[in-house]
């Protein structure tokens, strides 16, 4: 059952009005039910994984808190086991692979065929491990109480809006407003309604439209023309933003609608003048987050040496790749990420003597357009099947560079082309006014017809040129 | 998200009763405005539908055709251009060609069902083709938006969906006119891109794309359950043909020999259908081997132009004729 699709949202409004009509003590029992229905539409047999993930990282939560000093010994059991199951389901074929790979030259492949497991990767999985083991580190770290209320506990794992993509809410804040019970508020469900619609509108509307540019371009790359790649490549930069932060839109809602409130994952991302402010403030906030506190922090951060502290940053950043997909070229995109933020601080002194000699607006034109395009090239990795295509793309694009002038006229302008420039259009704009100023605040000031000529736009474009029932959320595969 | 977390930590409190009123006045108002987008959609239905069967049955005025004509793509070339009108000539016969592209027994019965809540027919005539027999792709799930997305509004429609449980969640975006709100192809005429770009060529054989035809078209194994499934179907369908006091026919169309030696099973296939429409006491015209020359063909298995042209004269609207004269 995705969000993007008629059945979640009519499965929702039954939902989100029996919530507000049962007493408060019965409400996290029917949200922890709907949770577990939820998931059980994906593949029933995984929620019995969600229910190990769940009741792995109790246990070890209580256990963690008996003993008067933190152990770490505890706490590594507690996430390997976590780490366990990501491992079975998500890397083992893919370092068998590797395995094979690295000892062909010597043995010969035949000789080192290893067994595959061959298992479907649950939905969401990597989110709500993550989910665990940052509860487990937190307990550890003695910052979270261990949490004694199974049954609210569970739901923090399992709450469907952020189970399979995010954001990846922290235990404290999530099990403080559980404890104090939601309550129905005209403002939350306002602006869950708000931002339900925006979500749906970027992922139906922009997202899926985009996506059919992306997926020409990237099928078969070796048979594309470079103008094809080009555009596919631009596209796939807003299709994969779109797509995301339009599910944590979506996430963000519905859980405001139910009187919760999860973290911010977004920010605008593509106004970043530089990869660390992409990365540390706009990107995947939730996730970003996760791997400084957890990961980044614990290696020392950057209060160790210089190289040691480069090492820990490419460290973060290629784990962070190996999280989003069981194969190298989600590395690779990982390691591009982790070198641009090392070059970035290698060139620190640089940086600074070349901003002062530029005016500050263009300085900072200058640096969101490399921004921009620095995860751009990044994201060419992220999308390709495999190291070889991306390399491809890359080839051809470059080699084609030289001929534009004679390959852009033979291009296919079509209408469906100049739709998805309007929207990429709309997109900016609306992006633009929320840099400077929220643009649901800016909402409410206007007058009643204005507001809801703009709420009925969107909803005219959902229906009219929306990719319903199209495709899945690219995130939900990690 | 400094606003959400302001907003949300507003006092909590139930909707007040203007709060109740704008957001009713806001449904209401979106309500009329979809009703607006309704009539839109039904209005481009009505300028584009062209060959769309629920549109031809639902735009002809009621009248009983010589002829409806079932079956996959095979069938398709018959009406594109003006050969329908054509072979209305050539054979003295009113004809409605029904057939749907990859469509096995239960869309062909469902379109069938549909046309004679509006017609009649004195005579059906189904364009045979095994792989419609081994696969749900071209059954209970071949019925899918774009073939709704042209069909114009009507309770007969509906009733007709209803009665088959495969065609269930079509109903509700049907009649919610959200298939032809939400159809890309709005302002396109409703031909296929075969009629439009492919039908005047000839195809050059090339032996793996033949290959691919037939492994897109058939699965690798036969599975002998399913046949057996859907050729009850098929015998369902004949019973329904006959309780409307129409003729059923079936005939075996043209293809190439090169793809017919590719297609599995076939002589099994034929044993079965021909023992039971012997039993029936079913017209059975095996045409399949009179258009061998591949200049008939626009690609690996449909005619073309000249192919249509030389069926009709040769052999489909003598057929039709028999029938008539028969009937």
């Amino acid at each position: 059952m995705q969000f993007n699709s008629f059945a979640f949202l009519g499965f929702f409004a039954v939902l989100a009005g029996l919530y507000y009509v049962v007493p408060q003590r019965w409400r996290w029992p029917l949200l922890l039910l709907a949770s577990y229905y939820f998931y059980s539409q994906f593949q029933i047999v995984y929620v019995l994984l969600l229910a190990y993930s769940t009741l792995c990282a109790y246990g070890f939560g209580i256990w963690l808190v008996q003993r008067e000093t933190p152990s770490r010994s505890l706490l590594a059991v507690g996430i390997a086991l976590q780490l366990a199951v990501l491992f079975l389901f998500k890397y083992v074929d893919f370092f068998a692979g590797l395995i094979e790979a690295s000892f062909a030259p010597l043995a010969g492949a035949e000789a080192m065929a290893l067994p595959r497991l061959g298992w479907l990767l649950p939905a969401g999985l990597s989110f709500f491990v993550f989910s665990a083991i940052s509860y487990l580190f937190d307990v550890y770290r003695r910052t979270l109480p261990a949490e004694r209320h199974l049954g609210h506990f569970a739901l923090y794992v399992a709450f469907f809006p952020k189970l399979v993509a995010g954001p990846i809410e922290r235990a404290a804040p999530f099990l403080t407003q559980l404890r104090e019970g939601a309550v129905f508020s005209t403002a939350g469900v306002t602006l869950g309604m708000q931002l339900l619609l925006w979500g749906l509108f970027k992922k139906v509307v922009i997202a899926d439209n985009l996506a059919i540019f992306a997926d020409a371009g990237f099928t078969n790359p070796a048979f594309q023309s470079p103008i094809t790649l080009i555009v596919a490549v631009y596209f796939y930069a807003f299709q994969i933003y779109c797509d995301f932060s339009g599910y944590s839109d979506i996430a963000i809602g519905l859980a405001a609608i139910l009187g919760y409130r999860l973290m911010e994952n977004f920010r605008r991302p593509y106004f970043s003048r530089s990869v660390p402010e992409f990365w540390s403030h706009r990107w995947h906030i939730s996730l970003a987050n996760w791997f400084r506190d957890y990961l980044y922090i614990p290696m020392g951060g950057n209060r160790v040496s210089r190289p040691r502290w480069y090492f820990n940053q490419m460290t973060v950043f290629m784990v962070s790749g190996l999280w989003h997909g069981a194969n190298l070229t989600f590395v690779i995109w990982g390691a591009l990420n982790g070198f641009y933020q090392v070059l970035y601080f290698a060139l620190g002194g640089a940086r600074k003597a070349a901003s002062a000699r530029l005016p500050k607006l263009v300085w900072g034109a200058l640096g969101l357009l490399l921004t921009f395009h620095l995860v751009l090239f990044s994201w060419i990795f992220f999308r390709a099947a495999s190291v070889g295509d991306a390399f491809m793309v890359i080839g051809k694009i470059w080699s084609g560079l030289g001929m534009l002038p004679m390959l852009l006229p033979a291009y296919n302008w079509s209408t469906s082309f100049w739709v998805a420039i309007g929207l990429i259009g709309l997109l900016l704009l609306v992006e633009i006014l929320d840099e400077f100023h929220s643009l649901w605040t800016w909402l409410t000031r206007l007058s009643t017809p204005v507001r809801w000529g703009f709420y009925y736009g969107l909803l005219g474009l959902l229906l009219v040129v929306g990719q319903w029932g199209m495709s899945r959320f690219v995130y939900m595969q990690f | 998200m400094t606003e959400m977390a302001e907003r949300l930590a507003a006092p909590a409190a139930r909707p007040g009763t203007e709060t109740l009123r704008r957001w009713a006045l806001f449904v209401l108002v979106g309500l009329g405005l979809y009703a607006g987008l309704f009539a839109w959609a039904e209005s481009l239905v009505h300028e584009h539908g062209e060959r769309n069967r629920f549109y031809m049955v639902a735009a002809a005025p009621a009248a009983t055709y010589d002829f409806a004509l079932l079956g996959a793509s095979h069938a398709m070339p018959l009406g594109y251009k003006d050969f329908n009108a054509r072979l209305e000539q050539a054979s003295g016969a009113s004809v409605m060609n029904l057939s749907i592209e990859g469509a096995g027994i239960l869309p062909n019965r469902l379109a069938l069902d549909y046309f004679f809540a509006r017609h009649r027919a004195r005579n059906v005539v189904f364009f045979l083709d095994s792989f419609a027999f081994y696969s749900a792709q071209w059954n209970e799930d071949r019925l899918d938006d774009a073939l709704l997305a042209r069909a114009p509004f009507d309770p007969a429609l509906v009733a007709t969906l209803a009665r088959y449980p495969w065609a269930w969640d079509q109903i509700l975006p049907y009649i919610s006119g959200f298939t032809k709100i939400n159809n890309h192809e709005r302002f396109a005429p409703d031909r296929s891109d075969a009629e439009l770009n492919k039908f005047e060529k000839t195809y050059r054989p090339i032996p793996q794309i033949d290959r691919e035809r037939v492994a897109y078209l058939y699965p690798a194994e036969i599975p002998q359950d399913v046949f057996a499934h859907y050729l009850d179907a098929f015998e369902g369908l004949i019973d329904m043909v006959e309780a409307q006091g129409a003729v059923f026919v079936v005939v075996k169309p043209p293809t190439p020999p090169r793809y017919r030696e590719a297609v599995p099973n076939e002589a099994e296939f034929d044993a079965a259908v021909t023992s039971l429409l012997a039993r029936r006491g079913i017209a059975y015209h095996d045409l399949s081997g009179t258009l061998p020359e591949d200049a008939n063909y626009y690609d690996t298995d449909h005619l073309n132009a000249t192919g249509v042209t030389a069926f009709i004269d040769a052999n489909f609207a003598n057929l039709l004729r028999s029938h008539t004269v028969g009937g």
